[in-house]
C-alpha cells in the first residue's frame, strides 16, 4: 500500500515538474518574444523594458527561491541566445536575482501588490546597474551622465511600467502551478 | 551570507557559471550562432506570430501616421498652390501691363512728337457702353481740358473735366463730341460724332464733308483715321471701321455708321494715354 503511495507520489511529482517546466518555458518564451519583437521595435521612452527580468522576479516572488534560481539560469541563457551581447553574464545575474528575491520574499514579504511594488523598487535599480556594467563592457569609454539619462533611467522606468500589469497574469499562473 | 551557503544554490551557481562561461567562450570564438540557432529555431514559430502581430500593429499605426502625414502634405500643398496661384495672377497682370507698355512704346516710336501721361481708369459710367471714364491723372500731372485720350487701338475721346488728381474723359460715342476724320482708301474727309440712338450699340455716325462722295465709293470695312482737323486729336490715329453706308432721307447727305476701334464695353480697358503734347498737322 505504501509502495503504491510512494509510486503515486513520485508520479504526481513528475507531472508537477513537467507542468512547471512547460508552463514556465511557455511564459518566458512569450515574454522574451514580446520583448525582442514588439517592444524592441517601438522603444517606449527610447528604451526596451526587460520583461524577462520582471517575470523572473514575479516567478521568484510567487514560487520561491528554487524556482527563481532555475528559472533565472534558463531565462538568462534564453535572453542572451536571442540577444547579441558578446560576454554572457545574464544566467549568473538572473540566478542571483531569482534566488535572492525568492528567498527574501518567501521569508519576509507578504504576497500583496504593494509588497511586490516595494520589491520592484529594489530589483529595478539592480537591473539598471547590470545594464551599466554591460554598457561599460561593450563600449569601453562611456559618458556616465549621458548613459544614465539616455539608457539606464529610461530602461528602469519602462521596465517598472511594464512590470505592474504583468503582476496579475503571472500571479494567476503561479497560483495555478502551486496548487 | 547564510543564504548562499546552500547546496542547491551552489549547484545552480555552478550551472549558471558553466552556461555563462560556455556561452561567452563560444561567443568569443565566434560560435555564438550555434546557441542562437538552437534557441532561435525553437522560438521561430512563435517569433513569426509575434512578428506578424508586430507588423500588423506597425501597419495599423503607420496607416494613421500616413493619414496625418498626408493631411499635413495636403495642407502644405494647398498653401503652396495658393501662393503659386497668387504669383500666377500677379504674373498675368504684369504681363498685361508689360504688353500694354510695349504697345505704348511702339506708339511712341511711331509718333516721336507725342508726349504721354499714362493713366489708369478709376471709374466708369455704368451702362453697356461707357461714354465717360474717370482717370487717375489731374491738373497736378499737367492734364488740361480737351487733351486727347488714346490707347494702342486708337482714339478714346478727350478730357472734358479736370480735377486735382483726376480727370473725366468723354468718349467719341458721346453725342456732344466730334472728331475730324478721313478715309485713307478714298481720301474723303468727314466728321465723326456720337449719336444718341447709336450710343447703346457702341456705334458713331460719320457725315462727309465732301459732297461728291457717293454710296458706291464708301464700303463697309473702310478704315477711318483721324484727320487732325480741329487740333484736338493728332492725325493718322485709328478711329474705327465703316460698318454701313446710307443716305440721310432728310437732307440726302451720305451718312456712314462707324464701329470705333476701341471696344468701350471691354472691362479690360483699364488704362489709357493722355496726350499732353503732339505736333499739330492735318492729314
Amino acid at each position: 500500500m505504501s509502495q503504491k503511495y510512494i509510486r503515486g507520489r513520485a508520479s504526481q511529482n513528475r507531472i508537477q515538474a513537467a507542468k512547471y517546466i512547460l508552463t514556465e518555458c511557455g511564459l518566458f518564451l512569450a515574454v522574451i518574444l514580446l520583448q525582442t519583437t514588439l517592444l524592441s521595435r517601438y522603444r517606449i521612452l527610447g528604451a526596451v523594458p526587460d520583461l524577462c527580468y520582471v517575470t523572473l522576479i514575479l516567478v521568484a516572488y510567487f514560487c520561491g527561491k528554487e524556482t527563481g534560481a532555475i528559472t533565472g539560469i534558463a531565462a538568462g541563457f534564453a535572453v542572451e541566445a536571442l540577444g547579441s551581447v558578446g560576454i554572457s553574464l545574464l544566467p549568473v545575474f538572473y540566478l542571483f536575482c531569482g534566488y535572492v528575491c525568492g528567498y527574501f520574499t518567501r521569508a519576509i514579504v507578504p504576497r500583496r501588490f504593494s509588497a511586490f511594488a516595494a520589491v520592484l523598487g529594489v530589483a529595478i535599480p539592480v537591473r539598471g546597474s547590470i545594464t551599466l556594467i554591460y554598457m561599460c563592457v561593450t563600449y569601453r569609454s562611456v559618458n556616465l551622465p549621458q548613459l544614465l539619462v539616455h539608457n539606464i533611467l529610461p530602461e528602469m522606468l519602462v521596465t517598472a511600467l511594464f512590470a505592474l500589469p504583468l503582476y496579475w497574469p503571472v500571479k494567476k499562473i503561479c497560483e495555478w502551478l502551486n496548487r | 551570507m547564510k543564504i548562499f551557503k546552500n547546496k542547491f544554490f551552489i549547484v545552480c551557481l555552478c550551472v549558471a557559471v558553466v552556461v555563462a562561461g560556455l556561452s561567452s567562450t563560444f561567443a568569443l570564438m565566434g560560435y555564438r550562432a550555434l546557441a542562437r540557432d538552437i534557441v532561435g529555431t525553437v522560438a521561430m514559430p512563435v517569433r513569426l506570430v509575434f512578428a506578424a502581430f508586430s507588423n500588423a500593429v506597425d501597419g495599423f499605426s503607420k496607416y494613421f501616421q500616413s493619414v496625418s502625414t498626408l493631411e499635413e502634405q495636403k495642407e502644405a500643398l494647398e498653401q503652396e498652390n495658393a501662393a503659386l496661384r497668387e504669383q500666377l495672377e500677379r504674373a498675368a497682370l504684369l504681363e498685361q501691363e508689360n504688353e500694354r507698355l510695349r504697345e505704348y512704346l511702339s506708339m511712341k516710336a511711331e509718333n516721336p512728337d507725342f508726349t504721354f501721361e499714362l493713366a489708369r481708369v478709376i471709374g466708369r459710367e455704368a451702362g453697356n457702353y461707357v461714354t465717360v471714364f474717370t482717370l487717375n491723372r489731374g491738373s497736378v500731372h499737367g492734364i488740361e481740358q480737351d487733351m486727347p485720350v488714346i490707347t494702342e487701338d486708337g482714339i478714346v475721346g478727350c478730357v472734358t473735366e479736370v480735377g486735382l488728381t483726376w480727370c473725366k474723359v468723354s468718349t467719341i460715342l458721346e453725342s456732344a463730341r466730334s472728331v475730324g476724320v478721313y478715309l485713307p482708301r478714298i481720301g474723303a474727309t468727314g466728321i465723326l460724332s456720337g449719336d444718341y440712338s447709336m450710343r447703346n450699340d457702341g456705334l458713331c455716325r460719320l457725315t462727309f464733308v465732301d459732297a461728291n462722295i457717293t454710296t458706291s465709293d464708301v464700303q463697309a470695312g473702310d478704315v477711318v483715321l483721324s484727320s487732325g482737323m480741329g487740333s484736338v486729336y493728332p492725325a493718322e490715329l485709328r478711329v474705327g471701321t465703316v460698318v454701313s453706308v446710307e443716305v440721310d432721307p432728310a437732307n440726302r447727305a451720305l451718312v456712314a455708321t462707324v464701329q470705333p476701334s476701341i471696344d468701350f464695353s471691354d472691362a479690360g480697358l483699364d488704362s489709357m494715354m493722355i496726350l499732353t503734347g503732339f505736333a499739330s498737322e492735318q492729314a
